[in-house]
């Protein structure tokens, strides 16, 4: 067996092991345990939205602890300061008795982040977090500190509860790689939940890998093959997502003003490669990319004022795109 | 991978030809179809060599059409992957062997997607070459020779025999030089009573220019011109002689019967009341000018080349020989006018004979008539009554006789023998005279 079918067959098991671990602690929710996962080990963020008290704070503790990372929680209040997330500098008093200012990191420095109710925060807040996000490192004056890796950010958000909120802007709502939504667990799911929670019996999950393991897996999955009929239409999926584009269908043509920007096209891309490779594949397959399609769209997809006024929901506008484009590889 | 891929490409392009050729299969028998039909009922000649080579044509279209379609390795790569659930391996790494992968995961992935399709097999993935429905296509083929259970059309009742056919061609040989028209009609002419409408026509045409020819002599006669009459006649115009209203007079009453010189006689209206002037005498010059176009000095023989070839189709007509180039029996009683009606037993009923054979009749019992005397009111009719043995000749009034020629004659026919389309062209002409001069009558009287 050659070396790359060694690593392929060893990702493949490891994502199997995290899932299960995760599963220990996470009753149902397999859509979003399993975009979660992806993400994380796509090297992406995720942004997880659901009524309290659904487990989205569970899935994302239990992700780390499977991924075998280490994990920060940033509770965020209005009151939250960006110093509060990057660090700040402290007077210190050195050996010698002199005084000096000393970074102290803040909780983002951190393999994995769990930003709780990211909208409750001002938008001066958010945009620290979002830096690092992005640039994966924090700027404190002139001393740029690179933060950890592999480093995640996994956000939560409460539909409900908007008053008093800070809506995160399109832009930022770019940098996450997937929007995944908590819901309801059924009835059985809900008295397994009752069974692993309401009693002495705690499960605990254990690491299916560690750091360096990840960051193998990310790597692998860069090396993935992308064919080029996969890549062709992950660019006809995006481009269905804008209101100009030939490729759209009608509903996209009416109710958006906007559609993907380039990161939604690597997101699917990535996130196909993610699952071919936890799959044990060597290649992403269109399949791949249709998995992953509605996670990477459904908060990519600005409405207009006439998709504001129907109350349309985006994630509906991304499925038809999607559909528009299956329908099309048909023919 | 491009070996591993071989022997599926082949089979899936195998089926495709195979394919194309049952779709080209039922075009074809649509086109067989359609030529065996048009053999059957348009006696299109060949019918079954052309429908056979269009079908064969078909099949080797659509096979080839197909064929080429399936030559793109890529949809079929694309089934394969769907059918055993490869999740775009095969075309992955088809594509990757094509452009040459370097890449360590390329060459895994290519190795990969090998050893699981050489792992499968061609047969499994499609098992009949032909699909379930192949067997529809002989039943079309079958259903195609269909139109050859149809009977033949039945016979145009009105079209000619082969007899009658060759009497044309030999009528319009025999006429070629001296009616062009009539010789391109009889050729192109399908049933007999075309054929006998040419005939008559250009024995209408030999008639008027006899006619003619006999006007023209009668007006040199009586003029004593030798040039021709319409120069002499202008040249007169300046110095007439004397005896030149004499003379004038003289043709009108020599051309009086004779039914071609009709313009002449008009231009010699009011020759005995008013002089000879030179409006006049260039007037009956125009008009001798017309009658020396017409005139034909052949026409008589002419005549009679058209007549013998009208006795000769008729002859056709009737499946009788012909003796001497004329009807047997034929006599001035025209005892043995009914004889073609009632001695061939191969005859037609009156109603199925040739417009011909009904004038010859009806002409040959006119002419009894007349040299019979008209004024008499006995004569010899040759209509046989029922009863009586052809050598006895009846005696009956004239009228009878002539109502029973024209029953002979026209008798479940569309059109009477005895009227003015059917009476010689002297006849004609006395009947518009007799009819003129009864309108004159009548305007002179108070």
């Amino acid at each position: 067996m050659s070396k790359a079918a060694e690593r392929v067959q060893e990702a493949a098991r490891r994502f199997q092991a995290a899932r299960a671990e995760i599963a220990k602690a996470v009753v149902g929710q397999e859509e979003a345990v399993d975009g979660a996962l992806t993400a994380a080990l796509a090297g992406g963020h995720v942004l997880l939205e659901g009524a309290p008290g659904l487990g989205k704070t569970s899935l994302v503790n239990a992700l780390s602890d499977a991924l075998g990372l280490t994990q920060r929680r940033i509770q965020f209040t209005p009151d939250l300061m960006p110093s509060d997330i990057s660090g700040s500098r402290i007077l210190m008093e050195s050996a010698d008795g002199s005084r000096v200012f000393e970074f102290q990191k803040g909780p983002v420095f951190a393999n994995m982040v769990l930003a709780d109710e990211i909208n409750r925060a001002s938008p001066r807040t958010q945009s620290a977090l979002l830096e690092a996000m992005q640039e994966r490192s924090v700027t404190d004056g002139n001393d740029t500190y690179a933060l950890d890796a592999p480093f995640l950010v996994a956000a939560t958000q409460n539909p409900i509860e908007m008053e008093g909120t800070y809506p995160l802007p399109e832009a930022q709502l770019d940098r996450f790689m997937f929007k995944l939504m908590v819901s309801y667990p059924s009835e059985a799911q809900l008295g397994e939940i009752l069974e692993r929670s309401a009693t002495n019996a705690q499960p605990s999950v254990q690491p299916a890998l560690d750091a360096e393991a990840v960051l193998e897996f990310q790597s692998l999955v860069r090396e993935t093959v992308m064919p080029a009929h996969a890549r062709a239409y992950v660019v006809r999926l995006t481009l269905a997502t804008h209101p100009s584009s030939e490729h759209a269908p009608e509903s996209i043509r009416r109710y958006a003003a906007y559609g993907s920007s380039p990161r939604g096209a690597q997101a699917l891309e990535l996130g196909a490669k993610t699952r071919a490779a936890a799959d044990g594949r060597f290649n992403a397959a269109i399949e791949d990319v249709d998995a992953v399609a509605v996670w990477a769209l459904r908060h990519r997809i600005l409405l207009n004022f006439d998709g504001e006024a129907d109350r349309i929901d985006p994630e509906d506008l991304a499925r038809e795109a999607l559909e528009t484009c299956r329908a099309a590889r048909q023919t | 991978m491009h070996k591993a891929a071989r022997p599926f490409l082949k089979r899936a392009r195998m089926r495709a030809a195979l394919r194309g050729a049952l779709y080209g299969s039922f075009l074809g028998s649509a086109a067989l179809f359609a030529a065996l039909t048009a053999g059957q009922l348009m006696r299109f000649p060949f019918a079954f060599v052309s429908g056979a080579a269009l079908f064969a044509a078909c099949v080797a279209a659509g096979a080839f059409f197909f064929f080429k379609k399936a030559r793109a390795a890529q949809p079929i790569l694309e089934e394969i992957d769907r059918f055993y659930d490869l999740k775009d391996r095969v075309q992955t790494a088809y594509a990757l062997e094509t452009d040459g992968a370097s890449a360590d995961m390329e060459k895994a992935q290519i190795a990969d997607a090998a050893e699981r399709l050489s792992n499968a097999d061609a047969k499994a993935w499609i098992p009949r070459l032909l699909p379930r429905w192949a067997w529809t296509s002989p039943c079309a083929l079958l259903l195609a020779c269909v139109p050859l259970l149809l009977p033949p059309p039945a016979p145009d009742p009105n079209a000619m025999t082969d007899d009658e056919r060759i009497a044309a061609i030999e009528a319009a040989n025999a006429l070629s030089k001296d009616d062009s028209e009539a010789e391109q009609k009889l050729k192109r002419a399908e049933t007999l009573r075309e054929a006998f409408a040419a005939l008559a026509e250009a024995e209408k045409r030999a008639e008027e220019s006899a006619q003619s020819a006999e006007a023209l002599a009668t007006a040199q006669k009586t003029l004593a011109q030798d040039k021709p009459l319409s120069d002499a006649l202008r040249g007169a115009a300046a110095e007439p002689p004397p005896d030149l209203a004499e003379r004038l007079r003289a043709l009108r009453d020599a051309l009086a019967s004779n039914p071609s010189a009709e313009a002449v006689l008009d231009a010699l209206a009011g020759i005995e009341t008013a002089a000879v002037s030179e409006a006049k005498l260039n007037a009956i010059a125009d008009a001798l000018r017309q009658l020396e176009r017409r005139a034909d000095p052949n026409a008589a023989e002419t005549l009679k080349r058209i007549q013998a070839q009208k006795r000769k189709l008729a002859a056709a007509a009737l499946n009788s020989p012909l003796q001497n180039g004329s009807p047997s029996g034929q006599t001035a009683g025209g005892n043995n006018a009914g004889t073609d009606l009632d001695n061939n037993p191969s005859a037609r009923t009156p109603a199925d004979l040739p417009e011909a054979t009904l004038q010859k009749n009806a002409q040959l019992i006119l002419e009894t008539l007349e040299n019979a005397g008209a004024r008499q009111e006995t004569v010899y009719s040759s209509k046989k009554e029922s009863g009586k043995p052809d050598s006895e000749p009846e005696l009956l009034p004239f009228k009878q006789a002539a109502l029973n020629a024209s029953r002979s004659a026209l008798k479940n026919a569309e059109a009477g023998a005895v009227n003015a389309e059917r009476l010689p062209a002297a006849y004609r002409d006395r009947i518009r005279r007799y009819f003129k001069a009864v309108e004159a009558a009548a305007r002179n009287m108070p």
